[in-house]
């Protein structure tokens, strides 16, 4: 054998020894930590180390996140108005919602009318006029309006103690996301008209700068910088006085549009304009920056987030987000309510916004396409062989389409292009729990939002699909809405397609309210019914069946203005102590008279009788109206009423003298007129001998322990709250029950708040509960009221009646009519004429018809306030 | 509240074959390409002018073919997902630096 051979042999042998060793340990040792590293990648290591390594990498990320450069059609602001890269212009308006649920046909129909005059108005082709309704949580705006309006001194303070406990209660449901904010917004999009003119020229221009500044020699350099430039940014770049010259272009077009407008539309000033940019673009944001120079790119500003596509959802900063559109628009018809689905409903309290796009058309073009389309419909109706085959289809089709020509014959009506979308957010996501949470919100939000706009008849919408919703999403931001289709397009004439807008709304409720009530569309509104601009009426109506929540309503109502006014003052008539507890709690004076007593109402008492100061016109007018219910004098005898309006400003006179301040007070009272009939020297007949018959009528009083004293001292204490009940009176003979009734009301109307500084008088609440059975047992109540309702608003005084159903007020139509609020409750068989009277349309009387209380709950009224043909419901 | 019609004969696009008005362009351009080509290079198959089969079968192809992105999908469907494959998934936000210059030419630069 030779060397060589046997050294290699037995090289081979110790190196195959020693692989073999090696195998023998190394193998097992790897199965070992093979299995080990799976045991490893199942533990809790693993995921903590997988976790750190995706961290790192998003640390290395930072200075270069992954994904395409967000883009925006936005590049600055010129004055107000948004300047896009083409060249074009977009300007943004308020928009006032209007009130019109309730209202009359006519009225929400000229509105729409008007809105599809302006949609068809000649404009540039591709204009686009946007509409925004936003909505969302609301805070509690009614909340602070109210705690603004809120005195501090001079209130009631268990009734505030009250009150506080009940707007706690509306402070958490608004934090509970139960209540809804709208806000509606129009922004119009004008096109650059010479955009193909200045893009052609825009490489040339800094080509030429280009060549300028780097001279022949840079040719190369300055070919491939321009080319670079051009390509990069495709921002349409002009110089002051071209800039100025195509925005005054595009501002004919604004002006047009503000002109045609049915409502009004008023700009948006640079600032706001630049908030509503930067915060629609920015989620997270919760400030605006100071506004950069006119001429910056305002992408880094507004592209200074990303937004991540997650599937049927993106992720747009903190804010999981969702498009729902509309695919098959309401048919076969449409009408201008049709979107109350969306713009008033109590189920959609989240954040949301309803778009609806107009995109104006070339109107020749249009014109053309359907007279083309026309002419294949009729072909499709002639067979092969030349015969007309006349389906049904082929009928309707044509008919749909030559009526649509007969519309835009003459230039009538114009064709638009509607895209209408829903853009949803979920709440707002720091961590991946928050986010599973908030996706799951955003799911359920959509599937309502579906679910409300396929109530409309014929409407169908659907959520976008992952790859539609990147591309309907950018372009759905504010102030981003331009031309190019995206296939949500739904073409009609601008009649037909205004509907889609939203303008409709709730009553806004007063500015400084002093009671919050919250309406079954999700909405929180305050009243003021000392608010004379809304409620140029001082006198307000309640009319609900029986347990229809009147009482505690207007308990609610005499509460919070004692908690929310100073000095208020508030004076109650009831029956069968509706009012007890609440004057028990708020410790109030309830006063009854009791036989036995001594507790009675002068009538001949008034405020400054004490300083001495002689009657008016209207304190006269009542003594003379009780001491004729008391001598049983009909209406129509006016010599009775002569003689006793002489006779009780002869005792006046005699009698008020008396009184000056520091005196003991001193009263007329009835025993003077008697005495007054007995000694005055009347000329005539026919005048003596009435005198005579009303000394004997009066007679029977004179020293009557209620109806011939002074007023007691427990009613001349001043009191916040005092409550009269009416039912004590049963234990009176008939005529000394109607006195006491007509002396309790004349009081109570005569009850004014006290004179402030500043000439005003603190306001007063009076209250007359359960009006029918005023009406049926003391009638002539009914002439103090309309005296007090009258002359109320002068003194900042406010009367409510209220009673079961409209009817009960017949006796004092003029009044009634005109009462500045209507609160009207749950009702009992017809209200035709209630309806009627209030002006209500039908939609106003079918809302009483569906009032639905929930006893223990709530009640619910329909409010009607003013009167006339100006009302709002 | 007034009836204001919506015909969907106006909304709808007109339908032959499935295919869309804006679409018989592109059937015809198959149509054309499938028969020139052949046509120009003078290509046959089994003695048989290629163009003719070619031809046919394009626009067979491209009726089947723009069926099937229509029917089932939503309007625009192609054009949305080749955009979104184009796009990516994630808009990043802008970086310090990735601005442009600005969009109104300052006077001394013209």
């Amino acid at each position: 054998m030779d060397v060589n051979i046997a050294i290699t042999a037995a090289g081979c042998a110790a190196a195959l020894g020693l692989g073999a060793g090696a195998s023998i340990r190394l193998i097992p040792a790897a199965l070992r930590a093979g299995r080990d590293l799976k045991v490893w990648e199942r533990g809790i290591d693993a995921e903590i180390e997988e976790s750190i390594a995706d961290d790192e990498a998003l640390r290395l990320r930072l200075a270069r996140p992954k994904g395409r450069r967000r883009d925006s059609s936005i590049v600055g602001l010129y004055g107000s108005a948004i300047r896009h890269a083409d060249g074009s212009f977009t300007r943004a308006y308020h928009m006032e919602l209007a009130p019109t649920v309730f209202s009359e046909d006519a009225i929400i129909e000229a509105r729409y009318d008007g809105l599809a005059r302006l949609l068809a108005a000649r404009k540039p082709a591709g204009t686009v006029i946007q509409f925004r309704l936003s909505a969302g949580p609301d805070p509690g705006l009614a909340l602070m309006a109210h705690a603004d309006a809120l005195d501090t001194d001079g209130i009631h303070l268990e009734a505030a103690l009250l009150h506080a406990l009940g707007m706690r209660k509306y402070q958490e449901m608004a934090e509970c996301h139960l209540f809804r904010q709208t806000v509606l917004t129009a922004w119009v999009h004008v096109p650059n008209p010479a955009k193909k003119k200045e893009s052609s020229d825009a490489f040339i221009p800094t080509f030429s700068r280009e060549l300028r500044a780097r001279g022949i020699s840079g040719f190369g350099q300055a070919l491939a910088a321009s080319w670079a430039k051009s390509r990069n940014d495709r921002i349409l770049r002009r110089i002051i006085e071209e800039e100025q010259a195509s925005f005054l272009e595009a501002e004919k077009t604004f002006r047009l549009i503000e002109r045609e407008g049915p409502v009004k539309l008023t700009r948006f000033s640079r600032e706001e304009t630049w908030g509503a940019l930067y915060l629609g673009h920015r989620q997270n944001a919760r400030s605006v920056p100071v506004l950069p120079h006119d001429g910056t790119d305002l992408r880094d500003y507004l592209c200074g987030e990303t937004i991540e596509g997650r599937g049927a959802y993106l992720l747009h900063g903190n804010y999981p987000a969702a498009v729902v559109s509309l695919f098959v628009p309401p048919q076969p018809v449409v009408t201008a309510d049709v979107l109350r689905m969306l713009s008033i409903n109590g189920h959609l309290n989240f954040r949301h916004t309803v778009v609806a796009e107009f995109i104006t058309l070339q109107a020749e073009k249009a014109i053309k396409q359907l007279d083309r389309r026309i002419r294949q419909v009729r072909r499709s109706m002639i067979g092969a062989s030349g015969r007309v085959r006349d389906t049904p289809e082929g009928r309707v089709a044509y008919a749909d389409l030559a009526s649509v020509r007969e519309e835009l014959a003459g230039g009538r009506e114009s064709l638009v292009e509607a895209r209408f979308y829903v853009i949803v957010y979920g709440e707002t996501a720091r961590n991946r729990a928050e986010l599973e949470q908030s996706v799951a919100g955003l799911d359920r939000y959509c599937e309502q939002v579906i679910t409300e706009i396929r109530k409309i008849p014929g409407a169908d919408a659907e959520r976008e699909e992952p790859a539609a919703l990147k591309a309907i999403y950018q372009r759905a931001l504010v102030g981003e809405a331009d031309s190019r289709p995206t296939g949500r397009e739904i073409k009609e004439t601008a009649h037909t397609l205004s509907p889609l807008i939203p303008t409709e709304t709730e009553w806004r409720g007063a500015p400084r309210p002093h009671t919050l009530l919250s309406l079954p569309t999700g909405r929180l509104i305050g009243l003021d019914l000392y608010d004379r601009a809304l409620l140029p009426s001082p006198l307000a109506l309640v009319l609900s069946a029986p347990r229809g929540g009147k009482s505690v309503f207007l308990g609610r109502l005499m509460s919070d203005v004692l908690a929310s006014k100073a000095h208020a003052r508030v004076r109650a008539v009831d029956f069968g102590e509706s009012f007890a507890p609440l004057v028990d709690t708020l410790k109030g004076r309830h006063l009854r008279f009791d036989v036995g007593s001594d507790r009675t109402i002068n009538v001949f008492d008034y405020d400054g009788i004490e300083r001495g100061e002689l009657p008016d016109e209207v304190q006269v007018g009542f003594v003379v109206g009780d001491l004729m219910q008391l001598a049983r004098v009909s209406d129509g005898d006016t010599v009775a009423e002569d003689i006793l309006t002489r006779l009780v400003r002869e005792v006046y006179a005699n009698e008020v003298p008396r009184n000056r301040p520091g005196a003991p007070k001193h009263e007329p009272v009835l025993s003077h007129v008697v005495d007054m009939l007995r000694t005055y020297p009347f000329q005539g007949q026919l005048a003596k001998e009435r005198a005579e018959t009303l000394k004997m009528a009066l007679e029977n009083f004179c020293g009557h322990t209620f109806l011939d004293a002074p007023t007691h001292p427990d009613f001349l204490t001043d009191s916040m709250l005092d409550v009269y009940e009416l039912d004590s009176l049963e234990q009176f003979p008939k005529r000394v029950r109607e006195s006491l009734a007509y002396r309790v009301a004349a009081r109570v109307t005569r009850c004014i708040g006290e004179l402030k500084p500043d000439g005003t008088r603190a306001p007063t609440l009076l209250v007359f509960d359960e009006v029918w059975k005023i009406v049926g047992e003391y009638p002539r109540i009914l002439d103090v009221i309309k005296r007090g309702a009258r002359t109320g608003g002068k003194e900042n005084v406010v009367t409510m009646l209220a009673s079961q159903a409209y009817e009960d007020f017949a006796v004092i139509p003029d009044i009634t009519k005109t009462a500045g609020v209507k609160l009207i409750g749950k009702q009992i068989g017809d209200f035709t004429k209630l309806a009627q009277d209030c002006g209500l349309s039908p939609q106003g009387a079918a809302a009483i018809a569906c009032i639905n209380n929930v006893p223990g709950s709530h009640a619910q009224f329909v409010m009607v306030l003013g009167s006339g043909g100006k009302i709002s419901i | 509240m007034r009836a204001r019609p919506v015909r969907s004969q106006i909304y709808l696009p007109v339908l032959r074959f499935g295919i869309t008005d804006q679409d018989w362009a592109y059937v015809l351009l198959a149509g054309s390409l499938g028969y020139s080509v052949p046509f120009l290079l003078e290509l046959q198959l089994y003695g048989v002018p290629l163009e003719l089969w070619i031809g046919i079968i394009a626009i067979l192809f491209s009726v089947a073919g723009l069926n099937m992105i229509r029917v089932g999908r939503r309007p625009q469907w192609l054009k949305h997902v080749i955009q979104g494959m184009l796009r990516g998934e994630i808009a990043r936000r802008r970086l310090p630096g990735e601005g442009s210059p600005p969009w109104i030419i300052p006077p001394l630069n013209h």
